[in-house]
């Protein structure tokens, strides 16, 4: 395997990709999943849909007309929790608006629904040299605002209540995590796709809460070694098996998830 | 001083009224507290302290920075207790309002919470997760994370709710240690006769709010601390009250 990741580029492409992408879904999960806001991947994820037809319909990057699209409807779900529309009920219209619009546009043309495809399904081996420039950019931009807000993230997803109380900047904080939470999502999309993606962000974040780790930050260090391993293990399956990377990593995810699962249930019971 | 001060102060929600007409003052090293029936408005008067709500009229003055309230709401050890998280990290989350954005903690700052979980006696768990403590631990642990933010003024909402009787005794000689401290404490609570002998100012809260402020004249004028339990509280002497089954 070694040898044929030195020999062709594709391979390592779809490495690096799929590791900057484990590592940044992995830390950003970790607040998502804990503040219970797990179905935002999921509904960023099929906003973003609108955003990959138009990108293609109109020739722009595909990520970057995901992106604008993800960015603007984060601030828009959060503009609605804020008018006391529930959260699921504000995800679920953007959802809905993100599909639809996606479904119009594919219906205004025709001719690329095989583009359409791999960002629905996911394409690691065809991530190039811009798009893995696009990831590494998104990838950094995610890191830096975590590592330097990480205080005050982890104390609003701890206690949202009393950090208002402490005047920790709630409100603010809310919008900037969901603005990650798309950058994370666009970024995923050619790893797992559309359909997959916030498997990247829950799984590996409730595998490590199995194991009833009792730190926040070993939790996160163990979310990333979790989604790191699937990427590497997903990637191996999918070239030895002849099946798609994204689902292979997925598959891979839910694989070690169930057995920790097990583990920590018979560990429990003995 | 007077740390905190509300003249004329009402609250409605929606048409209802929850709080008419409220005056009172909390000075510097104050022990108050706030009891009443349960829907009485207790937790909205604490809700316009913190600034959560605005009222509908007359003015609330607090002369206190946000950071130096600590603030232990009633639902703290009714947290998630599958949350990952170490004690050690829960009471670090007291020094963030200090640091302010995006400075990380220093050393200071985890003296502090050393000196904090050292304080309550918490300081051999600080490796221990946050949900695996018993109800009064988790209490010890929440003012710990209080008194890292070097508050001026301790605002508790029935923070005894779900904690054995033991554990109870010992956190209230903490908060009267506190107070003894120069801390200011202003603490929401049912368990009326356990700490009425450590206060020196009591609210009633049942829309209205009743202030005693000596506690001498309990023993003259009960009925006047009994205002906000008119049928459910007898008054049995010696600031020892009383609820009627």
């Amino acid at each position: 395997m070694i040898d044929l990741i030195l020999k062709y580029t594709f391979l390592q492409n779809a490495i690096i990709g799929g590791v900057l992408v484990g590592i940044t879904c992995a830390i950003i999960g970790s607040f998502i999943v804990l503040r219970k806001m797990s179905f935002l991947g999921d509904g960023l994820a099929h906003i973003s849909f609108g955003g990959v037809a138009a990108g293609i319909l109109f020739k722009i990057n595909p990520l970057i007309s995901a992106l604008g699209f993800a960015v603007l409807s984060g601030i828009g779900i959060q503009k609605l929790k804020d008018m006391k529309i529930y959260s699921d009920a504000a995800i679920g219209i953007f959802f809905s608006f993100g599909l639809a619009l996606g479904v119009i546009l594919i219906s205004l043309s025709t001719g690329y629904t095989v583009d359409l495809y791999s960002y629905l399904f996911g394409n690691i081996l065809a991530i190039n040299q811009f798009d893995l420039i696009l990831m590494g950019v998104m990838t950094i931009v995610a890191l830096i605002t975590v590592v330097m807000l990480y205080k005050e993230l982890f104390y609003i997803t701890f206690d949202e209540e009393t950090a208002q109380a402490n005047g920790i900047p709630v409100k603010w904080l809310n919008q900037i995590l969901v603005i990650i939470c798309a950058l994370a999502i666009v970024t995923s999309m050619k790893i797992v796709g559309i359909l997959l993606v916030s498997s990247f962000l829950i799984i590996p974040t409730t595998t490590a809460l199995v194991l009833g780790i009792k730190s926040f930050k070993r939790t996160i260090f163990t979310s990333v070694i979790i989604s790191v391993i699937s990427v590497f293990m997903g990637i191996f399956f999918s070239y030895y098996f002849n099946i798609a990377t994204g689902g292979a990593i997925v598959m891979t995810l839910v694989a070690l998830f169930t057995c920790v699962l097990t583990y920590s249930k018979l560990i429990k019971k003995n | 001083m007077s740390l905190i001060s509300l003249k004329n102060v009402s609250f409605k929600y929606e048409n209802t009224l929850v709080l008419s007409n409220v005056n009172f003052e909390v000075d510097e090293g104050d022990y108050v507290t706030i009891i009443g029936p349960n829907g009485g408005g207790k937790t909205t008067l604490l809700k316009l302290i913190l600034g959560f709500i605005k009222p509908s009229e007359g003015e609330i003055k607090i002369n206190v920075e946000k950071k130096r309230i600590g603030y232990v709401p009633q639902k703290a050890v009714n947290f998630d207790h599958n949350f990952p998280a170490s004690v050690n990290e829960v009471v670090s989350m007291g020094r963030i309002a200090n640091r302010g954005l995006i400075n990380m903690l220093n050393k200071e700052d985890y003296d502090k919470v050393e000196s904090s979980l050292k304080f309550v006696e918490m300081w051999e768990k600080r490796e221990e997760k946050i949900g695996e403590l018993s109800g009064g631990q988790q209490q010890r642990v929440f003012i710990a994370k209080a008194l890292c933010s070097n508050p001026e003024i301790l605002i508790l909402d029935e923070p005894t709710t779900g904690i054995d009787s033991n554990s109870r005794d010992n956190f209230y000689k903490l908060l009267k240690e506190l107070n003894k401290k120069g801390i200011t404490l202003v603490l929401v609570s049912h368990d009326i006769s356990a700490i009425v002998k450590d206060v020196n100012k009591v609210f009633c809260v049942n829309q209205k709010v009743n202030v005693h402020n000596d506690i001498k004249e309990l023993e003259s004028k009960e009925n006047k601390f009994l205002c906000a339990y008119p049928e459910n509280i007898e008054y049995i002497g010696e600031h020892h009250l009383k609820v009627k089954k």
